[in-house]
């Protein structure tokens, strides 16, 4: 029996379970390693031994160094081997575990450094310290040799610890070489929240050393660039207290999303937390409170909500914790309850504070509120109509007329598919019949999907039911006519192509449109059709799900099997299919018009909570930063109106 | 346990409370997700604490039942085969009648976002009795 137990070293149990210690072997995993490494020169500089950290990104491989203490070269008396051998081969073994210092470090990377060894095909480790250099190379995880000094110190307060790590290729099998981008925006961020490390960043290419004197003021700046900002200058609020370090800058934006970064010990939590919560919470409460004092009679309703409070506003949130609890292991989330009384309170008041003592900004503030007031109770009776709208078989034109009006005001940046060219070209490529064709786009938006045909047909006509649609799609199209196409106002037999895309779903009793199409088509005339569908049943009611809080007037979740069936049933022949897979931004596509707040979170949580089911059908991500891509399977139909 | 037990009012009660409970723990997690849109903290701690209670009175409720019936399919809660046999009768029903009627029911209503959003259900309960039906064979 006995023989049947495997003991594994811990570095073996790093190799065997990568996944559990480091969460994925994917490219994440790799630049998981990178960070680990990288957070634990932070917390050395926090410690404030360490002034200056460099990483250095090869073909192949990563190296971190910082000009702190230098990992002790001292034989642990337990264990018999150098501090350094301890720390690179014994999991939990980082001295931040000992939990003596009082300094706002994040702690509890021991696991990292151990880990990142275990994975790496090969380790090297340098150590500079008062009495020399010493070096030592390890190969999967296990030491080649023993720590060797290399030279005697030249002047001895030159420190610190290099280490250079080749993540392994066996175990991180989608590796191909660093994502320069990612590292190079984790470290700027960094920079931002540690304004007095230096921090430097060499590729093969270039050498960058980053300007961080603005603190986080920097990160603000860079959210803010593609946005336009209410106030000239952005709001800032700090306090100290006992345990707690808060500062936040922050200022409303012509947006109507709200982006939150926060920051614990300088550690990203996007997935927010009590000081995140507390934020939201004094500044709501702040402004209720100027509300009632500065402006009663004139607010109608229940006081201000916190995503009303909230709404256009771009903040950055950096917290000093002395003893953090996260949720989880990825520090996404922070759980103290003990800070959330004095973050909401200090806010409030200095939200107070800061209003009063600027009078024309209150009035600003106060007006943009009542707008946003006025224009929620609009969409309510919008959403509102669109439920009134079951139990009819007409559609009721105004529900649609008012959304895409409002969306037509930023439809090209509203998603990436939209305006994805190989996207348009699959649908055009589809196109098979003779250069003086007539071509009918229908619901054509802006008009690029019938502009993709242009240089194959003779006329492009475009039909939309939205005023401001039809003004946009006129810039592109030969003609455009306002019209529903329930009902489209050409005679039959007219086009000799019609092409749509991703409008059907938007349509209760789509088979109506589908025939209207078919009518309007002459025999022979092709159909082109683009969908996003999803991968197989499975994610299917996953789909439906984000997809409906994303726009409340989606009808049909088609699967591939029942476009089929709509095409075929309508009477239309010599069905084709190409399909082609595309990158959304989640983030992005949920930021608009029709999407709630309420519904955005939730679409952010029904990504977050995916079953592993889903994870094997559905490809998306989560960013470090949490921000969400989705791969979306886009299927392009091409039917034929028959002869007789 | 036996017939008496069956034709109890203790037996249907102890059906209602698994529902029940099983209702409400959905409840909690759904609240919970507005709450913490909300930013409620301690609300979303209650929230959360309450629906992984409710996941043991659930189960509390199946200990009692187990030994008899599965108070879905009524047929005995037993090894792996019979809870699978179990499962897949009730997803076999929703695939080929429940679901087939409800989305046709919704549809008379003219509400065609409901009965896509049933043919999708149905749709992946096929997809679930297929599984199900490979496990059984292996």
């Amino acid at each position: 029996m006995n023989d049947e137990i495997i003991v594994l070293s811990e570095i073996e149990a790093v190799r065997t379970n990568p996944s559990m210690y480091i969460g994925s072997v994917s490219n994440d995993g790799v630049h998981h390693l990178l960070f680990e490494l990288v957070h634990n020169a932070v917390d050395e500089a926090i410690l404030g031994t360490a002034s200056k950290i460099e990483v250095t990104i090869g073909p192949d491989f990563c190296s971190v160094e910082d000009n702190g203490r230098g990992i002790s070269i001292e034989i642990n008396p337990k264990f018999n081997i150098s501090n350094v051998q301890l720390v690179l081969t014994k999991l939990h073994s980082g001295s931040k575990f000992r939990k003596t210092s009082d300094q706002f470090t994040t702690g509890l990377h021991g696991v990292g450094l151990s880990c990142v060894n275990a994975l790496s095909t090969e380790l090297k480790i340098e150590v500079k310290n008062k009495t020399g250099l010493y070096c030592q190379t390890y190969k999967e995880g296990n030491a080649l040799e023993a720590l060797s000094q290399i030279t005697e110190a030249k002047e001895s307060k030159i420190s610190g610890t290099k280490i250079t790590f080749y993540p392994d290729k066996k175990i991180f099998k989608e590796f191909s070489s660093f994502d320069f981008d990612l590292i190079y925006n984790s470290i700027e961020e960094l920079a931002f929240l540690n304004p007095t490390i230096d921090f430097s960043l060499n590729s093969q290419i270039e050498k960058i050393s980053f300007d961080s004197k603005n603190g986080i003021s920097g990160i603000l700046i860079k959210a803010l660039t593609q946005t336009q900002k209410l106030f000239g200058e952005d709001i800032k609020f700090n306090f100290k207290q006992n345990d707690l370090s808060f500062e936040c800058i922050f200022n409303w934006t012509t947006e109507n999303s709200t982006l939150i970064k926060s920051y614990v010990n300088g550690v990203s939590t996007f997935l927010g937390g009590t000081h995140v919560n507390a934020y939201r919470s004094g500044l709501r409460n702040g402004l209720n409170t100027l509300i009632t004092e500065h402006f009663k009679g004139q607010w109608e309703g229940d006081p201000l909500q916190i995503d009303e409070a909230l709404d256009g506003v771009f903040v950055v949130i950096n917290c000093k914790v002395l003893h953090p609890n996260f949720e989880g292991q990825t520090k996404s989330r922070l759980t103290n309850f003990e800070i959330v009384d004095l973050i909401e309170n200090e806010v409030a008041k200095q939200t107070i504070s800061f209003f009063k003592q600027n009078s024309k900004n209150l009035m600003i503030i106060f007006e943009r509120l009542q707008t946003l007031r006025k224009s929620r109770s609009i969409a309510k009776r919008v959403a509102e109509r669109i439920f009134l709208q079951h139990g009819t078989k007409k559609i009721n034109e105004e529900v649609y007329k008012k959304q895409f009006g409002e969306r037509s005001k930023t439809w090209h940046s509203s998603a990436v598919w939209i305006t994805d060219q190989e996207l348009l070209k699959a649908h055009a490529d589809h196109f098979e019949l003779s250069e003086d064709a007539i071509a009918l786009d229908v619901c054509c938006g802006s008009g690029v999907v019938g502009a993709s045909f242009k240089h194959k047909v003779k006329k492009v006509i475009g039909l939309d039911l939205t005023p401001e649609m039809v003004n946009l799609s006129k810039t592109r199209l030969d003609e455009v006519h306002q019209g529903n196409v329930y009902n489209i106002p050409f005679p039959e037999n007219a086009f000799d192509l019609v092409c749509t895309r991703e409008v059907l779903h938007l349509l209760p009793y789509p088979e109506n449109p589908v025939s209207e199409i078919y009518r309007v088509l002459k025999p022979g005339a092709q159909f082109i059709v683009g969908q996003i569908l999803p991968f197989s049943e499975v994610d299917s009611a996953w789909m439906y799900r984000i997809f409906k809080k994303k726009q409340p007037l989606i009808f049909n979740m088609f699967q591939e099997e029942d476009f089929r069936k709509l095409l075929l049933g309508a009477g239309f022949v010599d069905l084709k299919m190409t399909e082609m897979n595309v990158w959304e931004n989640i983030d992005v596509w949920i930021n608009s018009y029709e999407t709630t707040h309420l519904h955005r979170h939730e679409i952010r949580e029904i990504y977050r909570n995916a079953s592993s089911e889903i994870k094997e059908v559905h490809p998306f991500k989560i960013l470090p930063n949490g921000e969400i891509h989705d791969l979306w399977r886009w299927c392009i139909f091409s039917v034929t109106k028959p002869l007789s | 346990m036996d017939n008496k037990f069956e034709s109890s009012q203790t037996f249907e009660n102890l059906k209602k409370s698994f529902e029940d409970e099983a209702k409400l723990y959905f409840r909690y997690k759904f609240f919970l997700s507005v709450s913490e849109y909300e930013g409620l903290d301690k609300t979303s701690k209650i929230l959360r604490d309450f629906s992984e209670g409710s996941l043991d009175n659930v189960n509390g409720s199946l200990d009692f039942l187990r030994n008899f019936k599965d108070p879905s399919s009524m047929v005995p809660i037993g090894n792996s085969t019979q809870n699978i046999a179990s499962i897949l009768q009730t997803e076999i029903e929703q695939t080929s009648e429940i679901y087939p009627q409800m989305a046709k029911v919704a549809r008379e209503e003219g509400f065609t976002d409901v009965a896509s959003w049933f043919d999708t259900l149905e749709k992946l309960k096929r997809n679930h009795v297929t599984r199900l039906k490979e496990n059984q064979s292996v």
